[in-house]
């Protein structure tokens, strides 16, 4: 027999969340003008004479004023609702029977008595995909959605006929029932009888989060899921079509992840990482290796100073230790206070693509600044820039509005696959972005973060050489309007004090809303 | 207009029900001949609507292949009201004719090349002729060049063994088996980074949409592959040319690759309607130049030896002893991947 080369070792396989990264989908929004036919309970005392009627086969109404205990009057009341129903017929010699239409409902069994059927016409509003025309749930996005990567509609969908629209609509009512009523009991006994007209509206991008996991399925190999899937409610999912996900999944497969810089053969040296060390051989990185030894706690750097890292540092997990961490040290003295924070960022593509954990790490870190020093200036994120630099307004679409600072450093290195995070005097992060698959743009951050004074040290000297040669910087946009002074520590990132009033580059940068969406 | 068409031209060609259509007048026509494609697939009595027209009737079929759908409790109906069994109203009128008839059975088929014809003949064939003769060439050069296991024509990949096994799981009424998906994806995803891929989407054309294509014994297994390949970022150029879908809804069709996903791997050895041999016969011989049966080997290897698989699974062994180049059985859980970094 053959063998494909696989040593096999029975392992436990186990599963983490490495990333979550949120993505915007085109979308547009169509009102339709439909008909509805709703099953609704007959009222009580209705449903008991058909129960009766069905029962006995004949009744006479004074029998049945009797049972119910009804006047003159309630009995023709009821004797009239039931003929104008059709529920009820009535015989010759003055008795009621059940219509042909009652048998014809109670046909499995006297129990089944028949609902009344309620037609409706009403208006729907519903937003469909521009890649699949799959209908997308309005949910309340917790984040901030601007400037998440988007995904390029779909040309052809962009024009989709009404009939199209339509029958997107019709194959995908239930969920949009499902969505907009009231419960799913309503939603079960609701119908489309028939669209009247369909109209486009405006067109709109719909973020997601895609929680990356990573399972170990042996050695040197690991298993990517992504779970796209809207949420419906606390627990509900409303999952995406499979037309959906391909489209998406050839979106993260067309991003390109650059091999220039720094290895993570080179990382682990620079940064004195001798956990991550032992899984690098020939420059690749056994992440299976050192999940499953993560999960007999094997990755442990020896100290509670020091811990790994798995994902980007806004990873919920993540961000409760970084809390932690800070909460701490504030801890000690009310006379402590956190210095400035850097935030180098890595060059992959899908770099801080969050929308809801980026917004809630920045929210939390800003709590708890605030709680010991309320002028704390947060975050502050360095782009290291060149001149004319394409990428300067592109970064600042990207990240103005999920980031509270960004500074432009002219004539820094420029980045790579390393990530850096600087809480000057308290802590830091050192983090490699791995690729785990070749041909997906999706990578995840590894590294640890460290109050070690040796290891911050080496994680700042790195900071520090990689800005050693700037030369003009500028704020690319601040939250609270905060000048240079107050987002950099000249003096501790040892950067020559001139020239700062560079040029920004002079293209236009669009204004974001979401109403210019509409020339998608 | 129609009636007078009907009776007025050469060929007429319609489904065995459509030509019932009072209006046409078939009842009132007469052909020479009466021509019935895939006749096998006939219920009982739709044949007569067809061949009450024909001097002379030619029936094309294959009786060992699938046979027509009844609804069980029609069958059960029917079994009942005419006091015979469900067993010989399941006999299709082509196999009685067939058989009262001495029918004549083709010994040349053009569809697959030879390893897998070869299997095919032996394994369901076996009985009336010595050998179905293979009446094509072999496959394009560039598949021999492509990577392991996809460089053989008839690969068996063992889906029992190694540390992930996790056998078939229940799925609605059905089955589902995580482990051969993996299996299938890992294989695919080989085929899409092999240098060959450009020739393999130069094998798409008008009338052959879909080079690959996965036959999966069980619904919701092809619900789920469909799913994780949506997923897939590597499958890019590869996801136009795959179709995915039951044994039940492949008859007559074809593809160049074909990868057969046999679900079951239960503890107690239960095959469930795998046992059934012109299902497996069927899911087989749709494959032109490359069959890839995805499947547990210890299913067939020791226990059901005498059922369809055990007898596929046996030749498949044998041959990959004797023919390595056309047959191999690959005893690993998964193909390696990439490492990370």
């Amino acid at each position: 027999m053959d063998n494909l080369n696989i040593d096999l070792d029975p392992r436990q396989e186990t599963r983490r969340t490495a990333n979550v990264i949120s993505l915007m989908l085109p979308a547009r929004m169509y009102e339709f003008e439909c008909s509805w036919t709703t099953e609704q309970p007959l009222p009580a005392m209705e449903e008991f004479s058909c129960r009766l009627l069905l029962m006995l086969g004949g009744i006479h109404p004074n029998e049945l004023q009797n049972y119910f205990g009804l006047n003159n009057q309630e009995r023709e009341v009821l004797l009239n609702s039931l003929f104008e129903k059709r529920l009820a017929v009535i015989n010759t010699d003055g008795s009621i029977k059940p219509s042909s239409l009652l048998q014809a409902k109670s046909v499995n069994g006297t129990n089944l008595v028949p609902s009344l059927t309620v037609f409706e016409e009403r208006q729907e509003k519903a937003q469909f995909d521009l890649l699949s025309l799959q209908l997308l749930l309005k949910n309340n996005y917790s984040g901030t959605k601007w400037g998440l990567p988007e995904i390029e509609a779909d040309s052809a969908l962009m024009k989709a006929s009404q009939d199209q629209i339509c029958e997107a609509f019709s194959r995908q009512y239930r969920a949009h029932l499902e969505n907009t009523r009231a419960s799913l009991h309503e939603a079960q006994k609701t119908r489309l009888y028939k669209i009247g007209q369909c109209q486009q509206q405006h067109t709109l991008q719909v973020p997601i989060d895609m929680v990356i996991e990573l399972e170990p399925i042996r050695d040197h190999e690991v298993r990517i899921i992504r779970d796209v899937s809207q949420k419906v409610g606390e627990v509900r999912k409303f999952s995406l079509s499979n037309e959906l996900e391909a489209k998406i999944a050839d979106y993260l497969g067309k991003l390109k992840v650059s091999d220039e810089g720094m290895s993570i053969e080179k990382f682990c040296e620079l940064f004195g990482d001798e956990v991550l060390a032992r899984y690098v051989s020939e420059n690749r990185f056994d992440l299976s290796a050192w999940l499953l030894d993560r999960d007999r706690k094997k990755t442990g750097y020896g100290n509670q100073n020091t811990r790994a890292l798995l994902g980007p540092v806004y990873l919920k997990n993540n961000r409760i230790e970084i809390e932690r961490w800070l909460k701490s040290f504030l801890a000690g003295s009310e006379d402590k206070k956190v210095g400035r924070i850097y935030w180098l960022p890595a060059d992959v593509p899908l770099w801080a693509a969050s929308g809801s954990d980026l917004t809630e790490f920045i929210a939390k870190i800003d709590d708890v600044l605030k709680k010991s020093d309320n002028s704390h200036e947060g975050l502050v994120t360095l782009f290291p820039t060149e001149n004319n630099d394409d990428n300067f307004n592109h970064r600042k679409k990207s990240f103005s509005q999920r980031l509270p600072h960004g500074v432009a450093l002219y004539n820094a290195s420029s980045l790579d696959r390393v990530e850096l995070m600087v809480f000057q005097g308290v802590f830091a992060i050192a983090q490699y972005h791995l690729q785990p698959n070749k041909t997906s743009g999706i990578t995840i951050p590894i590294g640890f973060m460290t109050s070690d004074p040796d290891r911050m040290d080496r994680i700042e000297k790195v900071l520090k050489d990689r800005l050693k040669n700037v030369s003009n910087y500028n704020v690319m946009w601040s939250r609270d309007k905060k000048k240079l002074d107050d987002l950099l520590d000249f003096e501790y990132l040892q950067i020559a004090k001139t020239n700062h009033n560079h040029q920004q580059p002079q293209k236009s940068l669009p204004l974001i809303t979401y109403r210019n969406k509409a020339n998608l | 207009m129609t009636n007078f068409l009907v009776k007025t031209r050469q060929l007429v060609c319609g489904t065995l029900v459509g030509l019932g259509q009072k209006q046409l007048g078939i009842a009132e026509t007469n052909f020479d001949w009466v021509i019935v494609d895939e006749a096998a697939r006939a219920q009982a009595s739709e044949l007569m609507i067809a061949i009450q027209s024909g001097k002379r009737v030619l029936l094309v079929g294959d009786h060992r292949q699938l046979p027509p759908f009844y609804d069980k409790n029609h069958l059960k109906s029917a079994a009942k009201r005419l006091g015979i069994s469900k067993r010989s109203i399941q006999v299709t009128d082509f196999q009685r004719l067939f058989e009262t008839a001495k029918g004549v059975t083709l010994d040349t088929q053009y569809r697959m090349c030879e390893p897998i014809g070869d299997l095919v003949s032996h394994c369901f064939y076996a009985n009336e002729l010595t050998k179905l003769k293979t009446g094509r060439g072999c496959p394009p050069d560039w598949y021999s060049a492509l990577p392991h296991p996809w460089n053989t024509p008839v690969v068996w990949i063992d889906s029992g063994q190694g540390e992930s096994v996790t056998g078939e799981e229940p799925s609605g009424t059905g089955f589902v088996n995580h482990h051969e998906i993996n299996l299938i994806l890992d294989c695919l995803r080989l085929l899409s980074q092999s240098p060959y891929l450009e020739h393999i989407c130069e094998s798409q054309t008008e009338s052959q949409k879909y080079v690959i294509g996965i036959i999966t014994m069980y619904r919701a297994q092809r619900d789920l592959l469909d799913q994780q390949l949506s997923r897939a970022e590597w499958a890019g150029p590869l996801r136009c040319l795959i179709k995915i879908d039951t044994v039940d809804s492949y008859q007559g069709q074809e593809n160049p690759i074909i990868i057969l996903s046999l679900v079951r791997d239960s503890i107690d050895k239960q095959q469930g309607f795998l046992v059934n041999e012109p299902r497996i016969n069927v899911s087989l011989s749709r494959a032109q130049e490359r069959l890839i049966i995805v499947g547990a080997c210890r299913m067939w290897q020791n226990a059901n030896n005498e059922d369809p698989l055990g007898k596929v699974f046996k030749f498949v062994k044998e041959q990959a002893i004797t023919k390595k180049s056309d047959y191999k059985i690959v005893d690993t859980d998964s193909l390696h991947g990439e490492k990370n970094g």
